[in-house]
Formats: structure tokens, C-alpha cells, sequence
């Protein structure tokens, strides 16, 4: 028995095309979803999966092409529309208001329970409806408690009973494990299925391949604005849906790495770091010249928060750090950068570039007083900042119309690039990587994890955070493993696989 | 759990609890430390209920003023021309009450500063510019339209005010001011509609996330619109009662409004809910100004020393809830070094 027969189409979109001022964004793409089938749409950034998205939310008016909603054709597609049709769409900054707790956040858009007589809201009637699905979905949050209290998976959750709170039919989730612990996945994996079983059709956004072989029926490969195609999930591989959405020859993820090579001297050493909040305690360890050092741990687990610290974005309560034999006590990011210490930072967005600002500015922002005319009058030498900023597109291979392009309108991938970009203006002494690959396609994870390991060869020691299990084994020299806090276990290149590293991950 | 006993941990706890009450109520404490200081200076003047009825008519139409401001602020959004539309309404009334009658004149000059509210939102809603600098632009422009209004009558409107309107301004019912009614059942009925009415549920939807509230559905535009229209129309309502009040009305007459609105509102964003814009808070942040200006007058403090008094509340108070999170941060980080797994509870000391 086939699906086909079994259940019949949902949600039908014909040879969609848009268009948008110099690009086309979608061209003639095709897709389906059955009733209570789990679809996973991937392809790499600016493959036109988001464009996509967002004409079937109504957010953008297709030039061409048709959507039935169960069988009916449906013209003019507003967002209310969208909404009124059981669309629910959850995207990756969740959309979650802050101030308002779990029962407000879930209800947000949509009618509240008012009292008979006054109109106003019954706060009680709304607590025990939205328990009520909250209980329907098997989650045990109280629908009191405030959204700022709950952990990222739980909020994904409140996301997904919002969704649902009207009866929502196709459920539309944009990487939604990006930031979720591991653990915490297989719970999210639990309750989507669980959502499927029971009729809904989800469509699923996700870099994270292996997922869609545990979760998704199908799988639709969009690349350069076009379909590829739409095959069961259960006859591809891993290394087909690559060679799929990279086109041509199945591409290398990660760098060799010569094993043999000596490593330099010791470029950091910490001994007894506690971090100003907490979250990292009498943590001690070294990385050497030509070193790639991965640290690691569940969501929270503190190598992050190592990150930040070491960069002096984040205070430093106890303990002692030597960089090149001296003491380094970095109390700003100005100081750390002084001794030749760069960061990756793990929020690209709010973190990492400056949105508004074009790509050559963000690229020198961290060298200005390099590229001044003068010391006096300390105006800073356009032409002179643009080549150094494009010679590093160049050699980067950074996607853009130019130096000029504001770099909010690139592509993930080439944004972290230019981040990339900003540390190699002049070549790091400790280059520090916070969740490098978090959201970018596959090519631009595989040009990255290159360029990590050439700044190595070439001499700078790298700290690589990530919560990404199968880069760091792809990456790194040897892999340090956090709990707590705290350095649980070191894993040595010989061990290194991600299998080992999620292992310690999880303990004991 | 390992490490940390149970008893650090409830200590833990309370200290949180007392960090964080502290906080959210420090205006309230401040308020009623004020309150007693001025009762012991002043015991046969201050703590009467004359002068309370006195402290709350003083405060009555910045109550208004500020209560419009904070859902302006609600929906996440500036209005610096309030002040500005209070003196355009308080000319308008001056100016339109020798020729209409107080009614008419009353909704055409509530409608005008409506009109005034919804083009600052449109604006900003609709040519994406900031409300900081749209607002900072009508309020020149108002300014100047008072300023020209006023030029003919010598800067100062007064005559041709009916005593019946005076009336607004200097009757009692009960003894009790009518401005203090007024005051009354304008916060009450925007207390109401931003915390019991879906309506005002999505004001601060759109306050608190703009994009979550895009995506769920809910009218942005239309809310922001609401919370420019409602600050204006309060302004403008001001500048009625200020007539009312004064029996005249000249170019400045509401520009304190302004600096005046902003720190009630601020003072009261640090109090009760610490970081949200709500109606109770603005009341305490009234009633804290009331009680600073009325408690110098009694003892004869200068006002150039009351303005510096006023500064110095509005950075202590705002600051001062900042303050308590950095002292509760470095509470946990002790006990956290002491009982290093403590994971779960450090990141929510409010779930049992």
C-alpha cells in the first residue's frame, strides 16, 4: 500500500515562481504535502526555501504559479489568509513575547475567553484551556509561568501549542533544532510525530541532515531557485541528499588533517577559570600554535559562555590566563583584540555583523585604526580599508554584488565569512569560533571548517565551540567535553568521532 | 541533586525573593519613605487629607498626560510632541471658548489632538520613519502654530472663558476635586483596557515583540495607531483641564508635560511589573512627583533644588532595578561556587 492511496494531497503548490529586483528567488517550483505527512524542504542558503515559505505564509505575492489548499485554488494569499486556512508557521526566532507568559503567548493572535457580561479577558478560563492543550500535547509546563523561565526546547513547545491552539493543519517549522540541546530534540522529534499521527502536515526546515532521515516521508531539494527533486526519504543516503542539494560530485565536508605535524608552543594557558555568571567553573586547559582545540557540552553546558569570556565580552571572576607567555586578562573585547585574540561569536546577527553597515565596513570594523590616513586627524582611508576588505572577499570566495553591498542582504554563510573575514585582516594569535556553522549551508560549513584548519597550519591556535557532535569531530585536534561548567572528559584525536563526543556529552 | 544542601539552597531562594521584591517595589518604598520624612518635617501640614486631596488635584492632569504617554510607550513607541499638543489644546480651548460652546469646543479640540496622534502614527507607520524624530518634528511644528495663535492676543489668551468651564477646573464633589475624577477615571478605564481587554493585550504584544506579533496575526499598524491617537487625545485633554485649571493659556503652558510625562512613566516602568510600561506603575510615578514637589513647597526647598530632586529620582529609580539583578547575580554566583551543580535551579529560582 502506497502513501498516495492512503492519504490524498493537503496542500498543492504549482511551478511557483518570484522574482525579486536582480535575482529570481523561486522559479517554477513544485511541491505537495499529504495529509499528516512529514515533508522536509532543505537546500542550501538562497536556495529559495525561504522565499518559498514566505509566499506560502502570504508574506510575499507570487509572480506565477498556483497553491490548492485541499484541492481548492487559492488566489491572493495574505498572511490572515494563510492563518484562516490552518497555515501555522514557526519560525526560528520563535516569536515569542517576552514579557508575557506561557497561556498569553499561546493565545496571541487569536480570540481570548472574555467574561459574558464586561467583554474583558477571563484569565481563568484561558489557564484551563490552554492547560487543556498544553495537557493534549502531553507537555507538563504551567500555563502561568513566564516564557523568559523556560528553556529553549519548552519554548519551542509553546511555539507548537500556539500553532495548534486553532486547529492549525499544516505546521510550518524553520529550523527548529538550531538551538536545542540534543536531548531536547528527540522530545521536539516525539511531539511532531505525535502531531502527524494525528493529521497535521508539517513541512520541515532543517540544516541538520541526519534529522530528516529520523523524522521526515519525503524530501524536497530546491537548489538555485529550482526544484531538484522530491524523493521518499527512505531511498537516499546521507551522501545523495549532499550530492543533491551541492549539485554535481559529492563534496569533502571537512579538511584532512596531516596527524603527523608537530604542533607550536603553548599559545593560551588557563588555569582555574570561573566566569563572571556562573556558567564556567575552575575550568583549566591549553591550546597550542597550529592547534585546533574543540570544546564541547549539551546546550548551556558553559562552552560557549568559555568563548565569550575569553574574548571579554563576559567577566572573568577567578582564575589566570597566560597568552604568549604573558598575562592576559581580557576585560573588553578591545584588549583581547590588542593581543591578537579574534571571535567567531555564536548570535551572527546581533553579535557578529552589523547589519545596516555595508560588507567592507564590517570586515575592517575591527581594524580601523589600520587603515588611518593619519594619527592626528584619524579618518580612516576608504580606498585603502575597501581593497584590504576585498581582497578578503576574494580569498574567501564571499558572495556579494561588492565591497559595497550591505551585508544584511547576504547569505548566512557568506555573513559568517565576513566575520571570518574581519579576524584574518591581520592573522590571529588565538582565533576563537563560537557555534561557527550555526544555521549556514553545507558549502559554506565545508569552506569554513577549510579555512580553520589553513589558520592553523599556518601557525594560529584555534578554540573551536560548538554543540555540533560531527564537526568537531571533522575539525578538531582533540576535543574537550563540558558539564556543568566544569571540563568533563578530553577526548583525544584517536577517539575522535561523534558517536564518542555525544557520549560525553551525556556522562557517566 | 548533588552538592548544595537543601537549607543553602532555600536561603538561596528567599534572598532571591527579597533581591527581587526590593526591586520591583523600590519605588513604592521610596514613595512611602517620602512620605513619612514630609509627615515628620511637616506633621501638623503634610499628613492631612487636605493636603493629599491637594497632592492628588496637583498631579491630576499629569496623571492623564502620562497615562496617554505610557500607552504610546506600550505599543513600544516615543511621543516626545506631548507636550506640545497639551499647549496646542490648552490655545485651541482659550482661543475657541469665547465663540462656541464649552462642549463643542471641548470635542473639537479632544478631535484635533486625536487627528494630531493618528498623523504622528501614520507617519511612522507607514513612511517607516522613527517616532523619535517624527514626534521630535510635530512638536516643533505645533509649537510654532501656538506660538503664531497666541500672537495676536499678546502671547496670553484668557478672556471670554465662561466661569461655568472654570468650573471644571476648581469645583469639588464631596470636597473632592472634580480634576481628581477625572484623573481617576482615566487611569482606571486604561488599566482596564490594556491588562483586561484583548485590545490592550495586544498593545503590548506589539510593544514586547513587534515581529512576534506581526506573525501571529495581529495588527501592528493598527495597534501602534491606537497608541498615538490615545497619547494625543490625553494631551490634548490636558491641555482642556489646564485651561480649566489656570483660566488662560499662553505658548508653554504644557511643555513641561513633556520632561514631566517621561519620568512618571519611567518611575513607574521601574515599579510593581519592572521593565514594562503600565498604568499602576504611572500612578506611583505621580504620586512620587506630587509628594517630592508638594513636600519641598511645604518646607520651602527652592525649585531649582526640586528640578535637580526630580532628576536624581528618575536615575536612582530606573537604575536602581538594574542594580538589584547585578547584586542578585553575584548572591547566586557565590553559592554557585560553593555548590558547583546547581544547574537547574540557577536558571529559574521562581519554579519550585
Amino acid at each position: 500500500m502506497t502513501l498516495e492511496a492512503t492519504r490524498p494531497l493537503r496542500l498543492e503548490m504549482r511551478g511557483i515562481t518570484k522574482t525579486f529586483p536582480g535575482t529570481i528567488a523561486c522559479e517554477g517550483i513544485d511541491f505537495d504535502l499529504r495529509y499528516g505527512e512529514i515533508h522536509a524542504l532543505v537546500g542550501q542558503n538562497g536556495a529559495g526555501k525561504s522565499t518559498l515559505i514566505k509566499v506560502l505564509a502570504g508574506i510575499h505575492a507570487r509572480d506565477g504559479g498556483e497553491i490548492l489548499i485541499e484541492g481548492s485554488p487559492v488566489e491572493h494569499l495574505t498572511p490572515r489568509l494563510a492563518q484562516d486556512l490552518g497555515m501555522r508557521f514557526i519560525h526560528q526566532e520563535l516569536n515569542l513575547v517576552p514579557q508575557f507568559n506561557v497561556a498569553e503567548n499561546i493565545v496571541l493572535g487569536n480570540p481570548y475567553p472574555r467574561r459574558p457580561v464586561s467583554g474583558l479577558i477571563s484569565w481563568g478560563r484561558l489557564n484551563r484551556h490552554v492547560g487543556g492543550i498544553l495537557d493534549h500535547l502531553g507537555i507538563s509546563i504551567d500555563p502561568r509561568r513566564s516564557v523568559q523561565s523556560l528553556t529553549v526546547a519548552e519554548q519551542w513547545t509553546v511555539a507548537i501549542a500556539r500553532a495548534l491552539y486553532t486547529q492549525g493543519k499544516i505546521l510550518v517549522m524553520d529550523e527548529p533544532t538550531s538551538s536545542l540541546a540534543r536531548e531536547d530534540v528527540h522530545e521536539l522529534f516525539d511531539l511532531v510525530r505525535s502531531l502527524a499521527e494525528r493529521g497535521t502536515s508539517v513541512i520541515y526546515i532543517s540544516h541538520r541532515l541526519e534529522e530528516i532521515f529520523e523524522l521526515a516521508e519525503r524530501v524536497t531539494v530546491l537548489k538555485d531557485a529550482r526544484k531538484v527533486t522530491t524523493a521518499n526519504v527512505s531511498e537516499l543516503s546521507l551522501s545523495d541528499l549532499v550530492r543533491l542539494m551541492v549539485g554535481g560530485k559529492p563534496q569533502e565536508l571537512y579538511p584532512s588533517i596531516d596527524e603527523e605535524r608537530a604542533l607550536g608552543e603553548v599559545a593560551i594557558e588557563i588555569e582555574g577559570l570561573t566566569s563572571g555568571d556562573g556558567r564556567v567553573v575552575d575550568l583549566s586547559l591549553e591550546v597550542r600554535d597550529r592547534e585546533v582545540l574543540g570544546v564541547t557540552g549539551l546546550l548551556g553546558a558553559g562552552h560557549n559562555e568559555l568563548a565569550d569570556v575569553l574574548f571579554g565580552v563576559k567577566p572573568s571572576a577567578a582564575g589566570r590566563i597566560t597568552l604568549d607567555g604573558r598575562s592576559y586578562r581580557p576585560t573588553a573585547a578591545r584588549k583581547a583584540i590588542a593581543r591578537g585574540v579574534g571571535l567567531v561569536p555564536a548570535e551572527r546577527r546581533s553579535q557578529g555583523v552589523v547589519g545596516e553597515m555595508r560588507l567592507w565596513e564590517n570586515i575592517i570594523l575591527a581594524h580601523l585604526r589600520r587603515f588611518l590616513i593619519d594619527p592626528v586627524t584619524r579618518i580612516v582611508h576608504r580606498g585603502r580599508a575597501r581593497k584590504a576588505a576585498s581582497e578578503q572577499m576574494k580569498a574567501l570566495q564571499i558572495v556579494a554584488t561588492g565591497p559595497d553591498q550591505e551585508i544584511q542582504f547576504l547569505s548566512g554563510g557568506n555573513q559568517q565569512k565576513a566575520v571570518l573575514a574581519k579576524w584574518l585582516l591581520r592573522r590571529p594569535r588565538l582565533l576563537i569560533l563560537s557555534e561557527p556553522t550555526r544555521g549556514i549551508d553545507v558549502s559554506a560549513k565545508a569552506e569554513i571548517y577549510t579555512l580553520v584548519r589553513k589558520l592553523a597550519d599556518e601557525g594560529s591556535a584555534i578554540l573551536f565551540a560548538s554543540t555540533e557532535v560531527e564537526e568537531l569531530a571533522g575539525v578538531c585536534d582533540r576535543v574537550l567535553v563540558m558539564r556543568s561548567g566544569r571540563i568533563a572528559e578530553e577526548v583525544p584525536r584517536s577517539e575522535l568521532t561523534a558517536q564518542r563526543i555525544m557520549e560525553a556529552c551525556y556522562g557517566e | 541533586m548533588p552538592g548544595g544542601t537543601h537549607a543553602s539552597q532555600s536561603r538561596r531562594r528567599r534572598l532571591e525573593r527579597v533581591g527581587l521584591t526590593a526591586g520591583r517595589f523600590g519605588t513604592v518604598f521610596g514613595l512611602l519613605l517620602l512620605v513619612v520624612v514630609f509627615a515628620s518635617l511637616k506633621p501638623n501640614v503634610f499628613p492631612t487629607v487636605r493636603n493629599l486631596l491637594n497632592i492628588l488635584n496637583q498631579i491630576s492632569l499629569l496623571g492623564i498626560c502620562a497615562a496617554g504617554l505610557t500607552l504610546c510607550l506600550a505599543v513600544g513607541e516615543f511621543d516626545l510632541s506631548i507636550g506640545a499638543v497639551a499647549t496646542l489644546g490648552a490655545v485651541l480651548t482659550a482661543g475657541w471658548l469665547p465663540h462656541m460652546h464649552p462642549i463643542l469646543v471641548v470635542l473639537a479640540v479632544l478631535g484635533v489632538c486625536l487627528l494630531i496622534g493618528l498623523a504622528n502614527g501614520l507617519i511612522i507607520t507607514t513612511l517607516r520613519v522613527s517616532s523619535f524624530m517624527t514626534t521630535l518634528g510635530m512638536m516643533t511644528v505645533l509649537m510654532g502654530f501656538s506660538y503664531w495663535y497666541t500672537s495676536g492676543s499678546g502671547s496670553i489668551l484668557y478672556s471670554g472663558i465662561p466661569k461655568a468651564f472654570l468650573q471644571i477646573g476648581r469645583g469639588t464633589f464631596l470636597n473632592i476635586p472634580y480634576l481628581i475624577f477625572i484623573m481617576a477615571g482615566v487611569l482606571i478605564a486604561l488599566h482596564v483596557l490594556l491588562n483586561h481587554s484583548p485590545t490592550g493585550r495586544r498593545m503590548y504584544a506589539v510593544g514586547g515583540s513587534q515581529e512576534a506579533a506581526r506573525f501571529a496575526g495581529i495588527p501592528v499598524k493598527r495597534l501602534k495607531l491606537l497608541g498615538f491617537a490615545l497619547s494625543g487625545t490625553l494631551a490634548g485633554l490636558t491641555g482642556v483641564l489646564l485651561v480649566a485649571r489656570m483660566g488662560l493659556a499662553e505658548p508653554t503652558i504644557g511643555d513641561r508635560f513633556l520632561f514631566d510625562a517621561f519620568t512618571v512613566v519611567f518611575l513607574g516602568a521601574a515599579s510593581i511589573r519592572v521593565g514594562q510600561f503600565h498604568i499602576l506603575g504611572t500612578l506611583i510615578g505621580a504620586l512620587i512627583m506630587g509628594t517630592v514637589f508638594n513636600g519641598f513647597t511645604l518646607l520651602d526647598v527652592p525649585y531649582h533644588l526640586q528640578l535637580v530632586v526630580q532628576g536624581a529620582i528618575l536615575i536612582v529609580a530606573v537604575t536602581s532595578a538594574g542594580l538589584w539583578q547585578g547584586l542578585l547575580q553575584s548572591v547566586r554566583l557565590r553559592s554557585v561556587r560553593q555548590t558547583p551543580e546547581t544547574e537547574t535551579t540557577r536558571k529559574d529560582p521562581d519554579v519550585e
